[in-house]
């Protein structure tokens, strides 16, 4: 009760942000999916964690419409038409964002909005002032980090529109990607990566990679999760592989017996959550979403999620100097290969009746940390001040990212004079997509834009909540606590003027 | 055959278009007071530096490959590459073997006949051109300049030339010097950059001041009227 009249008293949220706040600890006071004490002790000794998802899940974690349908036939739960023009276009967009739940009650995914957008596209100075006013009403309604557009791989028009705006506006919201392939001209490529080095989006996703995971009807959603579209996953759990190396006696201790044991804990945790959403919470049966044929539950799957890998090597191989360490060693990242392709092997193992696109498996993810972890590195990332030599940082990040498909992604920051020769970029870029690196992210060192761990806050605005003050998007909380856990202000500058 | 080499970096963006593979030879035969690379101009005659690596081509080669896909190209500095003809020249061809693009970074002071040679063999040279008046050149670098336009000069008619460089250096009136060049440029080869580099003071006995703003944008404009339409300050 405390926690509620706390939250109600809170002078430093929103209404919207309390209406959130509220909202959750009414499901909290909800004990329905009865896990095991054995699944409780891992989660009090912080191995599994539900990430917060909430006692009841009542709505699935992310939620991919398939816009395009959307675009061709209006909808008649929300009274819309086809459009027949840009406004319409954006207009008939826009609305329907706001009746497309998730985990944080905002889209995590707004569709391959150039591909969208394109054929209404005529006169290019309207249609940049329309773009503009768009994704300005993104940023200041759909309040949080996690909201996530796409484009790509091939230029359009209205992509180049995007990436124009995104580099003047200079928003948080929405994330971006840019579906990178060898179709993507180098044109389209270069834009990116000056709006990448002004405001430290786009990622640069492998669509080479996530095609042949998912097929073409796929989208980067929430932090840079690689989803189905017309889907998305019924919810993300994830695993503490330090602290589950805690748990063991030794490699073959924890290959063998405690990594089994973790996952099937982790998995039958999915399982109950699953089984909640899907045949109590009435969700799937009552969402227009669902009627009008833009998300169905074949679509859907779900994410195991893990963090601190390399704090799981390091522990497990007793390495204190940095040469020994994963990011540094054969033997370390040797290792760490071989957890990920055991954790794999013990998760596909698992049936999941609900989960039939990605065949009843669950899909594994790399977790992008939040900011209550202690000395744990998100997924399978260097520590941030520890990474090696770029291309030394990027061939290895290049070996675990191939095992990730709902998700994965390393950060590489950048000096200023990269945007003198965006080529240099282009060109590490293209080697990374060569060697399968998933998912390319950069900034600019001390721009106020910044990627924390996957989501996208301001410096500027993480100043003011320090200060005490008011701020619009509920993801700057998160990104204060995140800077300060994974040193993010320590990650390796990759100085271009030698 | 070993190379003497002082460094090698897998990426650069500063040293030519794209993302390079820079390796820094060992030895000038220039030395210049401004030089922002000092440690690379002296060859132990005993081959004891600490610093300096000795490595084969092939050695090179197998750094390369394993960065292929990373880079635009290799850019080869230094020093003064050219110093070392015949492991250059080894380096360059086995470089061609492997469709990598090469550059290098020169002073231009080499026999002609070898320029002529060494040419065939890489894409492009970024030459710099230190001043064009023959006392100053002497007195800032040891060597007369005839030399150097010579093989730019030829370079450009090959369309072998990226970038022209010149640092502005204080003390030097590079009125002279921005004219000669930016005439040639616009006569042979007007898709060649211009680079005009301030000078920056690296070595802390040397007392000196950058060149202001106004001084390197009248430069630019002075060789934008003579024709040449790619200047770029830094």
């Amino acid at each position: 009760m405390s926690n509620i009249l706390n939250i109600i008293k809170n002078k430093q949220l929103t209404h919207e942000q309390k209406v959130t706040s509220l909202s959750r600890e009414a499901e909290n006071t909800l004990d329905v999916l009865h896990l095991s004490p054995k699944i409780k002790e891992f989660m009090e000794k912080k191995i599994i964690c539900d990430l917060f998802e909430g006692n009841a899940p009542y709505r699935p974690r992310y939620i991919l419409p398939n816009y395009e349908k959307f675009m061709n036939q209006g909808s008649k739960f929300l009274k819309l038409d086809v459009p027949t023009n840009l406004y319409e276009a954006v207009n008939n967009l826009l609305i329907l964002y706001k009746h497309t739940p998730s985990i944080t009650n905002f889209p995590v995914f707004l569709g391959e909005i150039d591909k969208l957008l394109e054929p209404f596209i005529e006169n290019e100075q309207e249609a940049y002032s329309i773009i503009k006013l768009f994704l300005t009403h993104i940023d200041r309604t759909l309040t949080d980090s996690f909201v996530h557009a796409n484009i790509g791989p091939e230029e359009t028009k209205a992509g180049m529109l995007i990436l124009k705006a995104e580099a003047e506006l200079v928003n948080a919201v929405p994330n971006l990607t840019l579906k990178y392939s060898a179709k993507t001209s180098d044109a389209f490529a270069l834009e990116a990566i000056q709006t990448g080095l002004k405001a430290a989006k786009p990622y640069f996703a492998n669509h080479n990679l996530f095609t042949n995971d998912f097929g073409y009807n796929y989208g980067i959603a929430s932090c840079y999760n690689g989803l189905p579209t017309g889907g998305g996953s019924y919810t993300l759990t994830r695993m503490n592989l330090k602290n589950l190396s805690f748990e063991s006696t030794g490699i073959e201790d924890f290959l063998n017996t405690i990594l089994p044991k973790g996952v099937r804990l982790m998995c039958e945790m999915m399982d109950k959550r699953i089984q909640f959403l899907v045949e109590e919470s009435g969700f799937f049966e009552s969402s227009f979403l669902v009627e009008e044929g833009l998300i169905s539950k074949e679509r859907f799957t779900a994410m195991f999620g893990i963090h601190g890998l390399a704090e799981c090597v390091n522990h497990l191989i007793k390495a204190e100097n940095i040469q020994d360490k994963f990011g540094h060693s054969k033997k370390a990242d040797n290792l760490g290969l071989k957890i990920i392709q055991h954790l794999e092997k013990e998760v596909n193992e698992h049936h999941n009746k609900y989960c039939e696109v990605s065949n009843h498996q669950f899909l594994l993810h790399a977790q992008c940390g939040i900011g209550t972890d202690v000395c744990t590195t998100p997924g399978c990332r260097i520590p941030a001040g520890e990474e090696p030599e770029l291309l030394d940082q990027i061939m290895q990040a290049s070996q675990f990212q191939k095992y990730f498909p709902s998700g994965v992604s390393d950060i590489f920051t950048f000096d200023e004079t990269a945007s003198k020769n965006p080529k240099y970029v282009l060109d590490i870029i293209k080697g990374a997509m060569k060697s399968d690196l998933r998912m390319f992210s950069f900034y600019t060192k001390n721009n106020d834009l910044i990627r924390i761990t996957g989501y996208l806050v301001k410096r500027s605005e993480m100043e003011k909540y320090r200060n005490g003050e008011k701020v619009l998007k509920d993801t700057v909380e998160l990104g204060v606590a995140s800077s300060k856990s994974f040193n993010i202000d320590k990650r390796k500058l990759i100085q271009t003027n030698n | 055959m070993l190379g003497a080499i002082n460094k090698i970096l897998k990426h650069s963006a500063v040293d030519g278009p794209g993302n390079r593979f820079v390796i820094f030879f060992q030895g000038c035969n220039f030395n210049c007071s401004y030089c922002h690379n000092p440690e690379t101009i002296q060859v132990c005659p005993t081959s004891s530096s600490p610093k300096v690596n000795y490595l084969s081509v092939s050695c090179i080669m197998e750094q390369i490959e394993k960065v292929k896909h990373f880079i635009s190209g290799v850019t080869i500095s230094g020093g003064e590459c050219t110093l070392q003809y015949d492991f250059l020249k080894k380096l360059l061809i086995e470089c061609r073997h492997k469709n990598i693009s090469t550059f290098i970074d020169t002073n231009a002071h080499l026999e002609f006949e070898k320029m002529k040679e060494l040419s065939l063999y890489f894409d492009k040279a970024m030459p710099d051109i230190k001043v064009f008046n023959e006392n100053q050149h002497f007195k800032l670098t040891g060597k007369l300049p005839d030399l150097v336009f010579k093989n730019i000069e030829f370079l450009l008619q090959r369309n072998k030339v990226y970038e022209i460089r010149t640092v502005i250096y204080p003390e030097i009136d590079y009125k002279e010097t921005v004219e000669k060049v930016s005439s040639l440029i616009a006569k042979l080869n007007k898709a060649v950059t211009y680079k005009l580099i301030k000078f920056r003071n690296y070595r802390a006995h040397l007392n000196l001041q950058s060149p202001s703003d106004k001084t390197m944008l009248e430069l630019k404009d002075m060789a934008e009227n003579l024709g040449c339409s790619n200047i770029m300050i830094t």
